[in-house]
């Protein structure tokens, strides 16, 4: 799919999430259109029993699109990758519903992100999840290591969603399942190039 | 229809029974919504089968596919019955 967007554009676009979710790992409250923290884990229906216990300030920072884990179950011990992981809620209830025999690995572009990841990861005493710096493009797990890997509002954000999505399916188990949310177009974008620059990464 | 690109995307990337199962009513701008996606990446990886199935010939085939059964002027229901019956019909079961 082509984006229809220069090389200035894309470069322009890249900054832009950079310096978003620098900011979102700050807090993302009043960045984003739609319901964040625990009014949008919520909405979105996560079993209050898997997350009641989190810090506070993980919960906080949750900026899902949507509940990946409402497209199937994830079984005791499976290992599943988390694309897009943020300061880590998915990644971490994944780990609860995997138990002890399974394993977790939550991936992020921003430094900020994987850092808080950690500390929460830290303050929930889970030992069977690793927060890494990575692209979605070039994931840091091996070949056919999981047998799910979920996403949250992250492809949309993606340059190169065909190499994205190829990664995705790489790291997968033959019979694997890619469970995710993400935004998806509903009506034309308009075609003033600037609009169509700042709506990437709204 | 929302999501056919990522749909092809999907299929062209490997994966089967690629879905969207619905939104979530997240509207993240004017022009976007949150939408639950699934897919499976295929079992079968035997190496004769790879041999025999170039992959770009595969994902042509499930992009084409995933276009043909996509929501237009019939639901994605209405076709898959339409198919069921012609491949009955024509003694090839689906």
């Amino acid at each position: 799919m082509t984006t229809g967007l220069s090389e200035d554009q894309r470069r322009l676009v890249r900054e832009k999430i950079r310096e978003k979710y620098q900011q979102v790992a700050a807090s993302p409250a009043g960045r984003f259109k739609y319901p964040t923290g625990m009014a949008g884990i919520k909405a979105l229906g996560y079993a209050e029993g898997l997350w009641r216990d989190f810090p506070e300030a993980l919960l906080e920072s949750f900026c899902g699109v949507g509940n990946p884990f409402s497209l199937g179950d994830l079984r005791p011990g499976d290992k599943v990758v988390d694309v897009g992981c943020g300061a880590g809620f998915d990644a971490l209830v994944a780990t609860r519903l995997v138990g002890p025999g399974g394993e977790v690995v939550g991936i992020d572009l921003t430094p900020e992100m994987v850092a808080r990841a950690q500390t929460h990861q830290a303050a929930l005493g889970f030992t069977q999840v690793r927060f890494l710096e990575g692209e979605a493009e070039a994931l840091p797990v091996p070949d056919a290591w999981a047998d799910a890997v979920i996403s949250n509002g992250v492809f949309n954000l993606s340059l190169d969603k065909a190499k994205a999505l190829r990664e995705a399916c790489r790291v997968l188990k033959p019979g694997g399942r890619l469970l995710m949310a993400d935004m998806t177009l509903v009506q034309p974008l308009p075609e003033d190039q600037a609009a169509r620059v700042e709506n990437w990464y709204q | 229809m929302p999501g056919r690109d990522f749909l092809a995307l999907l299929a062209a990337a490997g994966f089967t029974l690629a879905t969207l199962t619905g939104f979530t009513g997240f509207k993240t701008s004017p022009y976007t919504e949150g939408a639950l996606f699934m897919a499976e990446k295929p079992a079968v990886t035997r190496q004769d089968d790879r041999d025999m199935t170039p992959p770009d010939a595969l994902a042509a085939f499930q992009v084409f596919s995933a276009q043909a059964f996509a929501a237009g002027a019939l639901d994605k229901k209405t076709k898959h019955l339409i198919a069921l019956g012609a491949s009955l019909a024509g003694a090839c079961e689906l």
